[in-house]
Formats: structure tokens, sequence, C-alpha cells
């Protein structure tokens, strides 16, 4: 039965699917299993990590969105928790340019009900 | 009008910013900037152009409408300025090529200083660029400036304050034609309007990139603001010896002596200050490049003063050195000459809204420095400024101009609450 983008798959450490360089840089301290939901080769691919305080300085948040746009026009995807304010604002860029993002959601995504972004997102293989 | 490239583009967008900024900085009286070559128009006047995007402005593209080298030269000739204050815009960097290659072929004949020695030709000048050119290509890359390209430049930006003193000048080097001037004479009136035109004098780079070129704008200034101030010095003096009543001969000169701090440790960062705070402006494509200016300004004035902090920059530096709209920057070294569609603008006005709600949070939370929330609102006023009024002029004409602007309203709800009466004005 093919699965659907957005079910949640589940990939153990030794399974080929499982992101190389994750496996590379941690070893054995790789997490096991990993649950996956969306298009599982992105983890593959080069990915831009994006960070950004819950407090960062005043005058940086307009930078940031810039700077969101330029990642946009980049190939790669971007990855990062998108936790903050400004991450989720550049999320929400990253999403509305239709450019492939990775969230690592700090919480359990088998049941996790899906925004509607996020649903399309995922449908669209990004 | 023809296609533009990147460089020409990101100077148009640059000279769209700095118009409104010149507003800001009370240089014209409203947005727009008298663009002639007749050297007849009141206002603002292009003491010397670094490419052709000026005269696009002016609906002229030199390169299009004037393909005669003769042509061009006799335009950038009548687009001297003749009195009050000016400013030099530099928008290409061929052009500066250009002029430093007619400036060091001067400087090779000292004798004959006329515009003669410019290349009389076409050929002339291909020849001398094809010779030049490959020295240049050792010292900088396409966006830099060599220093004897900025002294050039600078020169022809302050001759007419020798000219009009009618001292004459042998030098071609940055600035000592004038300190000549002003050594050469003893007439206090004369070093008094050299000091007036100086002050008067604005410096804009339209692509300033990391500030090359302001840095060295500023430290040439700074030697003529020092050989204003020698001079003005050295005529109290004068009058001292020859009164031995210290009298209140020279007040003014006494005034601005004693405002430099002159004799006192903070001299030199006050003249030095006021180069950078008075007659320099840059307009970056970058908000990066901007910083960095920013930053390499606000350095070398901490270079005269161990007490100024440098790990951030001055504020009143971000008020002279600003960006493009980020929305009109090329990205990725593509320029954006289309027109953008409703829906870029909206998702626009969504994101300045957001921006501006977080740096509110942050400023409740009193968790941020105030000096960055000055900057951050004022980013965010003017992004939002720029957002409306190309959302005015792009969607907001005639009949439609209320609903557009309720439309607009939608997606801007904290930040056009706070300037309706803006918004709600009628489009010109």
């Amino acid at each position: 039965m093919n699965r659907h983008l957005a079910d949640p798959m589940i990939v153990d450490r030794a399974d080929e699917r499982y992101p190389a360089g994750v496996r590379r840089r941690l070893g054995s301290e790789a997490p096991s299993p990993l649950v996956l939901r969306g298009k599982e080769s992105l983890l593959s691919e080069q990915l831009h990590a994006v960070f950004c305080s819950l407090h960062p300085p005043a005058d940086l948040v307009l930078s940031a969105i810039d700077r969101a746009h330029q990642l946009s026009t980049r190939r790669c995807a971007v990855i990062g928790g998108f936790q903050s304010p400004v991450e989720k604002l550049i999320l929400k860029i990253m999403l509305s340019q239709g450019h492939p993002v990775v969230i690592c959601a700090a919480r359990e995504i088998t049941g996790m009900r899906l925004t509607k972004d996020w649903g399309d997102a995922i449908a669209e293989g990004r | 009008m023809k296609r533009l490239s990147t460089g020409e583009a990101t100077c148009l967008r640059g000279l769209t910013t700095v118009l409104r900024t010149l507003a800001d900085w009370k240089v014209t009286e409203d947005m727009s900037l008298n663009v002639s070559s007749d050297g007849h128009s009141p206002g603002v006047k292009i003491v010397a152009v670094r490419g052709i995007t000026t005269l696009l402005f002016a609906g002229l593209t030199l390169q299009d409408d004037f393909p005669d080298f003769r042509k061009r030269r006799e335009i950038y000739k009548r687009s001297r300025h003749d009195g009050g204050g000016h400013i030099l815009i530099i928008v290409d960097a061929a052009q500066i090529r250009r002029v430093w290659i007619w400036e060091r072929r001067r400087a090779g004949r000292l004798a004959d200083y006329r515009e003669s020695l410019e290349p009389e030709s076409a050929e002339d000048l291909q020849r001398l660029l094809k010779v030049a050119l490959d020295d240049l290509d050792g010292e900088c890359d396409d966006w830099d400036s060599p220093a004897p390209a900025i002294h050039a430049m600078l020169e022809r930006a302050l001759r007419p304050v020798g000219q009009r003193e009618g001292r004459e000048f042998h030098r071609a080097a940055s600035g000592e034609y004038l300190l000549d001037a002003i050594a050469g004479g003893s007439d206090p009136a004369g070093t008094w309007q050299v000091w007036r035109a100086l002050t008067q004098i604005r410096l804009v780079d339209l692509s300033c990139g990391d500030g090359s070129w302001l840095l060295e704008a500023a430290a040439t200034l700074e030697t003529l603001y020092v050989g204003c101030l020698g001079r003005m010095a050295g005529c109290v003096l004068d009058s001292e010896k020859v009164l031995r009543s210290g009298s209140g001969r020279h007040r003014g000169f006494r005034d601005l002596l004693a405002q430099a701090g002159s004799g006192s440790a903070c001299f030199d960062r006050h003249i030095l200050e006021r180069a950078i705070l008075f007659n320099l402006h840059g307009v970056a494509s970058r908000q990066l490049d901007a910083k960095v200016t920013q930053l390499r300004l606000t350095r070398a004035l901490a270079a005269t003063d161990d007490h100024l902090d440098t790990s951030s920059t001055r504020p009143e530096l971000e008020l002279r050195i600003v960006t493009n709209e980020s929305m009109t920057s090329p990205r990725d070294g593509k320029s954006r000459a289309t027109a953008p569609r409703r829906s870029e603008l909206l998702a626009a006005a969504r994101e300045c809204d957001a921006a501006f709600s977080i740096v509110r949070d942050l400023q409740l939370g009193g968790r941020a420095d105030a000096n960055q929330l000055a900057g951050a609102y004022r980013e965010i006023g003017k992004r939002r400024d720029s957002i409306v009024a190309r959302y005015r002029r792009e969607f907001a004409a005639g009949d439609g101009f209320a609903a557009a602007i309720e439309e607009l309203y939608l997606h801007f709800p904290e930040l056009l609450e706070r300037s309706r009466s803006t918004i709600f004005r009628e489009p010109r």
C-alpha cells in the first residue's frame, strides 16, 4: 500500500532510509528509532539550519526576515525547531515561498495535528 | 527603457531610497531631484556622476541616448555645481575608473592642468582604458573604487569650493589643492567661506558596499577641516600679536576653535565626527553592507577616542547609512525590475506587521536595548512606509483607493493603526 506522505514512518538506525549524516556524526549515539512525517529524502540533502533566540536584538528582527527571503531563493532546505517568534516567522515565510523545510518538533509527532500550511507542504513533498 | 543590469538596478533603487532620505535630510524640499545637464536648474546639482542611473531618473539613458563619447563628456562637464550646497552622487564603478584615468594622466602632465588633458576622442579613451584597466585589475574588483579614483572624484566635488574663492590649484591629489588655497590665502573671509562650503558639502554613495569610499572621503574631509581650523587659529594668533589685547576680533573663528576643542584631546574626534556625521551619506543594497559600513565608520571615530564603544554602531550613523527596501533588493544577484504583485505586497505587509509585534513584545518584556529598539522601530516604520507607498502607487489609484487601502489595512492592523493619517490621504 502506498504510504501517504503525512503518515508517520518509523525508521530504525540500521534502516537504509535513516539519514546518513546523522548516523555518521552520532554513531551509536544516533537516536533510534526516528519518527518521520513527510518526504524523508529531504534529510539526505544539504540542509541550512536556522536558530534564533527567544529574545533577539530588536534591530535584527527585520534583517531576519530579509535573510529568510534570501534563503528561500537557495536550493537547500531549511531545518530548525522553529520555536521562537522569529523562527516561527521565518518558517511562515519559507512555507509561503514554497521552500522545503525540515521541522524538528520537540514533541511526539505520530498523532500530532498538522496545520493547513504544514499539511499542504507535506502533500507537496516539501 | 532598456533592460537594467544588476548594478544599474541596484543604483536606481538606491536613488529611490536616497530621494526619500534626501528629503529627510532636508537637502531637497520635496521628493523630486532636479537633474539637469544644462547646469541651470535650481535645487540639488549633480557635481559628478559615476554612471548613468541619475540620468535614467531624469528620463535619459546616457549610453543609449548619447553613444558619442564627446557628448557624454559634455554632459558631465555641464552638470557642474555652480553655487550653494551640492551633492556628489556616486553610482557606477566604470565611470570612476575613467575619471581616475583622466586624473592620472593629468598628474603626469603637471604643466597642463586644463580639461584638454582628458581624452579627446573615444579611441583615445579606449586606448587609455586598455592600458589602465590592466593596472586596476590588480588592485580591485568590480565593486571597489581605487583610492586615486576616490580622490579624483572628491576633487571634482570640492573643486567648486576652491574656484569660488578664485584661487588656483596645482595638485591633483586628494584635497591638497584646496589646502594650498587655504594655506596660501591670508584673507580670513576667504577661509570662512571655505569652511562654510565644506560644511555644506554632502557626499552620497549610492552603493556604498563596505564603506571604503566613505572612509576615504571622511579622511579627506578631515584633512580639509583641520587645514581650515589651522588657518583660523593662525588668523586669531596674528590678530592677538597685532592688537595685543585679545579682543573680540575673529570671534567666529574663536567660537569654532572652542567647539572643536582645539588644543584638547577630543579635537581629532570632533573633526572626524563632523566629517562623518555632517557630510557623508550612504545607501547599501543589503543590510549587511550597511551594518558593515556603519561599524567601520564607528571604528574610525573610535580610533580617535579610546573611550568610545565600538561594539555597536553609532545611532546617528543608522540615519546616514541606509539600505534599500528588502522587497526590491536583488536576491542572488538577480534584480527585480518588474512591479510587485498585489499578493507580494500584502505578504510583505503581514511580515512587517509580525516583525512589529515581535519587537513590541521584546520591549514589553523589558529585554531590549533602547538603542536597538529605536533602530528597529525606525526600520520597521521605513519598511511600512515603503510598502504603503508602493501599494498606493500600484493598486490604489482613483476610485479604488478606499477599497484598496481597506484591503491593505486588513493585513497590517498593528502598524496601520499608527499611521492612519498617512494611509488615508488621497494619493496625488
